[in-house]
């Protein structure tokens, strides 16, 4: 079999096609949205979490983020001590009770489930394709600010001695309450939980997040840990 | 040289929560006499504020004047020879003010305090001294001030041979606040992961099984459990229990 050389015309329509198929992945790419349209695309999804005591008294708030239908993940550090947890909206008049289901605390992820959201689950973007410097959007209930909205970039990744990923920094504000919300790139994708804010007076902007990827591990740990439990208890008795 | 920061443990915020910062200011309940020299000061200060009975006044200037010794000794280094630490003390005071580091020779329970080193605003990096190795040790980095009012962070860990440690501390408001550095490789700082806060408003010490680790702040430098990244290798589900349901 002989190999044919394209010919000049069809080898123009072939480069054309790469052509137009790297436009539309840079263009994919690089469709960033704007910071109002990340906003109207994801705030439905963050939610602002209040714990209260066996009196029924607030003892604290954080935020929530939806991942799946009725589910939602916040920060554990958010629900401590909590005998009581729900969701809330401005606009809403009722709070939405909330079950915790699912809970990591080496990595301050837990995971709760509420009938009564009916709001759409972001997507969560691996860390490995998250970079240092692209947008970053911190969504959450700051000093129980409904919905506020900071903007910022990633500011680095912290890796511990292992150099595994555990926190990644980011420029983007966040305060007492923002805890369990969302930080977002600009396609609305979920890089991570804000987790972590540095408060002294010569630190601005050092922010943390956990990295969505320990969302996604939450249930294969949650069933490891139990079952962990589970079998230390067995082998008590 | 600049000593290294602090731990970012000391001022880092975890922003869900209602609360002070993740550990290190302690406000001490302690007051004491002002006249004498350091060694006797310190020695009274340990005295007031570890036999503070439980419900004393734990504000910070609370006043506290029983049984105060007059004389603290000194810290022997250890012989040559024997496993032995280098610790720096690095503090931070307003002028008339003076700072301490003790070693608790009962580490358990924070009793029999000896002086390691001193200082004072004017000599803030005071010289470095040798402490024994290996054993559990409770150290109180102490404020001094005159007028009869102090503060002190205490901590237990178990040093190891060989290694220096920094220990850095200072006034903040009207507490104070210590953090300690492994420095053995100077320009890379780590906190050592086994040192746990004793302070306690109202009791001589925190109990060893119950004190909370100095260090939370690593949380930045996360760490690692089963072989996998984690935030806080310590966390439990403890504080989840009114919300698991069986």
């Amino acid at each position: 079999m002989t190999t044919r050389p394209f010919p000049n015309k069809q080898r123009t329509r072939t480069a054309q096609a790469l052509a137009a198929a790297a436009w539309l992945l840079l263009a994919g790419r690089a469709a960033a949205l704007s910071p109002a349209e990340v906003f109207a695309q994801v705030a439905p999804s963050v939610w602002r979490v209040q714990t209260l005591d066996r009196d029924g008294l607030l003892i604290g708030q954080g935020s929530a983020v939806v991942v799946g239908a009725g589910q939602l993940v916040t920060n554990c550090h958010v629900l401590a001590r909590a005998r009581k947890v729900q969701l809330r909206r401005d606009g809403l008049p009722q709070a939405v009770p909330a079950r915790l289901t699912l809970w990591d605390p080496p990595r301050d992820v837990c995971q709760l489930s509420a009938a009564g959201i009916d709001a759409p689950a972001v997507p969560l973007l691996p860390s490995a394709q998250a970079a240092v410097g692209q947008p970053a959007f911190a969504i959450g209930h700051p000093k129980g600010l409904d919905l506020t909205m900071s903007a910022g970039l990633v500011s680095s990744f912290r890796r511990n001695d292992a150099q595994q990923l555990v926190l990644i920094q980011t420029s983007a504000a966040i305060s007492g309450g923002s805890s369990g919300g969302g930080l977002f790139n600009d396609q609305g994708a979920l890089l991570g939980l804000t987790t972590i804010a540095s408060v002294t007076g010569d630190a601005q902007n050092l922010n943390f997040a956990i990295p969505a990827d320990w969302i996604a591990d939450l249930p294969r740990r949650h069933a490891a840990a139990r079952a962990a439990e589970a079998a230390a208890r067995a082998a008590s008795r | 040289m600049t000593p290294p920061p602090l731990p970012d443990h000391a001022t880092a915020r975890r922003p869900g929560r209602p609360g002070g910062p993740l550990a290190k200011r302690v406000d001490g309940p302690l007051a004491l006499m002002f006249n004498g020299p350091l060694a006797a000061v310190a020695a009274a200060l340990l005295a007031t504020g570890c036999a503070a009975p439980p419900g004393a006044p734990a504000g910070p200037g609370a006043t506290n004047t029983a049984a105060l010794p007059t004389t603290v000794q000194r810290y022997i280094a250890p012989p040559l020879g024997q496993p032995s630490v280098r610790v720096l003390l690095r503090g931070a005071v307003p002028p008339g003010e003076r700072f301490a580091l003790l070693r608790h020779d009962d580490a358990l329970q924070c009793q029999r305090a000896l002086l390691l080193t001193e200082g004072n605003a004017a000599q803030a990096a005071p010289t470095p001294v040798a402490m024994a190795a290996g054993v559990l040790t409770t150290l109180e980095f102490a404020v001094l001030r005159p007028g009869g009012t102090s503060c002190s962070v205490r901590w237990s860990f178990t040093p190891v041979a060989g290694r220096s440690y920094l220990v850095q501390g200072g006034v903040v408001g009207s507490g104070c606040n210590a953090g300690m550095l492994d420095v053995t490789v100077p320009d890379k700082p780590t906190a050592p992961a086994d040192a746990v806060l004793r302070t306690a408003t109202a009791q001589r010490c925190a109990p060893l099984a119950q004190s909370r680790p100095m260090n939370q702040a690593s949380l930045i430098q996360g760490g690692q459990l089963g072989g996998e990244a984690v935030l806080n290798p310590r966390a439990t589900a403890k504080d989840l229990e009114g919300l698991i349901q069986p």
